[in-house]
């Protein structure tokens, strides 16, 4: 393993190999920057590009465009609350308030960093581990993702907070939001009120994007004078975080890491619900959980970390069994496909050398990920601090055609500015956004997953009792759920 | 003495959030009773479509009316926190229908072209930049977007009448 690994390094250490590499390092990080675009829509964009190539070159090009595309998201996230994906959302919690305190350098730079930490767990993992993860995914199935999707939702909920009910109600109403458009298991269209649009549902990126992006532009309207720190000169020095401040955050990114490239095995999982659950883990052990939502790094870095540690993950099912881990990954099997490779349990043996080139690629664009977007974090700060008394106008036109993109759809944007303002009064009245959007994301899966457990089982809800690793999430969810009570009692 | 619903002095938080509330009940009843439209038990395939939908709205139903009646039990106070002034609550309506009038004009006008005004007209009304500034830097914005997406993410975006 070793041995293939290091000749795989030795083939792409060539001029012509790098150099594709870098391009799609850049071109992955510019699509994924765009509102409304993301990693699977930045990769079907590019792919065509690879037409024609040498495979190794292809494949790095290709590494190059995931990866990019997977750290992208994060700087419209962090300079202007817009997500440039799902995964991305959870960056907007900690990412945009650095910026309105003047730290938009310093958020861009750790979320560099930590996603390259993540991006080496998540390559090491695809290394060594890929035989013991892809057995455990394999024993995932409806009942196992149902319980799964519970879990997910219990955790980031806020069920367990102080404060309950805002977070409670934010997530029932983006269940209920998710049920919209058409029954996942029987085809019958629900809540649409005669509008066939609304047939396919609602676009997780247009309720994103309308709920945490244009809801900014009408909140920058009453909070005006409150960005006057983003105007002020930042210091070189205070661009970039201190070294021993990087390695502060370093467990936290760790964790970030290890969780996500654990989830993003899971077909399906991907890395929006790792980077919700990294959040919450690190809210739930920290010390100072109030500081979340308002600039905490721990709060960046270590969804960061998971975000690009999903990444090495994803490719493990794809690689070894032919199945795709995320959306990205099914374009990325296509592609696969096109160069003439088949993925599943023969492709190590009979194209070895090419997809251990890959795999090196893959670490080779993750240092370039680091070094270029450092490179480039006093440009945006310089750029954040100049054009700040532009930027609302800017963020509602980019959210129009960042919507409008999705469907080729002038409906979606409707709907998207729906939402802005559905956004704008949820954060008026201090409804938390997070719980609502993860809602939304897994509502159509739980949903799918659970009629597809009572299904088998011929709705005998003992399937969810029987099956070990789903009694073990559901045991941990309910544990989750009585923790306060008997933290409440026991204080008494 | 409770408070009345409305007051000429202007509304606070709180008061704006009541309406919000209702606004909120209204709309889960609404789709509460609508999803009794579809099956709870399917003979086919289990559990039918208003399953997981009237569950989730039945408990989202009971939180809407604790939420209303919180609302509507808190007294009013002097120190209550005011909702925005009624100038940014005016710029807020206006950006509204800029945004509903640009998203309107698409088809015939063409998206960049409606994106351009709305930059213009957004960029001298609420930053009171002057105008011969604004007309450039939407000018350029509009460049930039055409450039990025229409020549090299090879988007079609509607063109309106200069189609």
């Amino acid at each position: 393993m070793i041995q293939e690994l290091l000749a795989g390094f030795v083939t792409i250490m060539e001029p012509a190999f790098l150099f594709w590499c870098l391009i799609g390092v850049i071109l992955g990080t510019l699509a994924g920057a765009l509102p409304g675009v993301g990693p699977v829509t930045g990769i079907a964009i590019l792919l065509p590009v690879t037409f024609g190539m040498n495979p190794i070159s292809a494949l790095l090009l290709l590494m190059g465009i995931y990866q990019g595309a997977m750290f992208g998201g994060r700087i419209s996230s962090i300079l202007i609350n817009v997500p440039g994906d799902a995964a991305a959302v959870v960056t907007t919690f900690d990412g945009y308030p650095l910026t309105k305190q003047g730290k938009a350098g310093y958020a861009l730079t750790l979320s560099a960093f930590a996603s390259f930490i993540g991006g080496n767990i998540g390559f090491i993992g695809l290394v060594f581990f890929s035989a013991i993860f892809v057995k455990i995914a394999l024993l995932f199935g409806s009942p196992e993702y149902f319980a799964l999707m519970v879990f997910a939702l219990i955790a980031t909920s806020g069920l367990t907070e102080k404060k309950p009910f805002k977070p409670i109600l934010a997530t029932l109403l983006g269940l209920v939001i998710s049920t919209i458009g058409t029954d996942p298991v029987g085809g019958t269209e629900r809540f649409t009120f005669g509008i066939l649009e609304l047939w396919d549902g609602i676009d997780f990126v247009v309720i994103a994007v309308g709920v945490f992006g244009l809801s900014e532009v009408f909140i920058r309207l009453e909070n005006s004078v409150g960005v006057e720190s983003i105007r002020n000169k930042i210091p070189f020095s205070d661009l970039f975080p201190k070294l021993s401040e990087l390695l502060k955050d370093f467990w936290a990114m760790m964790r970030g890491s290890i969780l996500g490239f654990v989830i993003g095995v899971l077909p399906g999982a991907g890395a929006t619900i790792a980077t919700f659950m990294t959040y919450s883990m690190e809210k739930k052990i920290s010390k100072d959980p109030d500081s979340f939502g308002k600039g905490n790094t721990k709060g960046l870095s270590s969804p960061e970390a998971a975000n690009n540690a999903t990444v090495g993950g994803a490719l493990i099912p794809l690689f070894s069994l032919g199945i795709p881990g995320s959306g990205t990954a099914a374009i990325l099997l296509g592609a696969l496909m096109m160069l003439g490779l088949q993925p599943g349990p023969l492709m190590f043996e009979k194209s070895g050398d090419i997809i251990w080139a890959a795999i090196a690629g893959l670490f080779v664009a993750n240092l370039m990920l680091l070094i270029l977007n450092t490179a480039f974090v006093p440009a945006f700060a310089y750029l954040i601090r100049i054009a700040d008394r532009y930027l609302g106008p800017i963020i509602a036109a980019l959210c129009i055609i960042g919507t409008y993109m999705l469907h080729n759809s002038l409906f979606d944007v409707g709907m998207m500015i729906f939402f802005g303002f559905i956004g704008y009064f949820l954060r008026k009245y201090r409804f938390p956004l997070s719980p609502l959007v993860l809602a939304v994301i897994l509502g159509p899966m739980l949903e799918a997953n659970l009629r597809q457990s009572l299904m088998m089982s011929n709705n005998d809800v003992m399937i969810f009792l029987t099956r070990p690793i789903t009694l073990a999430l559901l045991g941990l969810s309910i544990l989750i759920l009585i923790m306060p009570l008997a933290r409440r009692i026991f204080k008494k | 003495m409770k408070d009345p619903l409305f007051t000429k002095e202007g509304m606070t938080l709180a008061r704006t959030e009541r309406w919000f509330s209702l606004c909120m009940l209204g709309t889960v009843l609404v789709f509460f009773i609508v999803s009794f439209q579809y099956n709870f038990i399917s003979n086919e395939s289990g559990v039918g479509a208003a399953f997981v939908p009237r569950i989730i709205l039945f408990f989202l139903l009971c939180l809407s009316l604790y939420y209303v009646w919180t609302n509507f039990k808190k007294q009013p106070d002097e120190q209550q926190e005011s909702s925005s002034p009624p100038s940014i609550v005016k710029k807020q309506m206006t950006l509204a229908i800029m945004l509903a009038l640009c998203v309107a004009v698409i088809p015939l006008l063409g998206m960049l072209v409606s994106l351009g005004l709305f930059l213009i007209f957004a960029l001298r009304y609420f930053e009171n930049i002057p105008w011969v500034k604004s007309i450039v830097f939407s000018v350029i914005s509009i460049v930039v977007m055409y450039l990025l997406f229409v020549k090299w993410l090879k988007i079609i975006l509607p063109g309106g009448v200069f189609l």
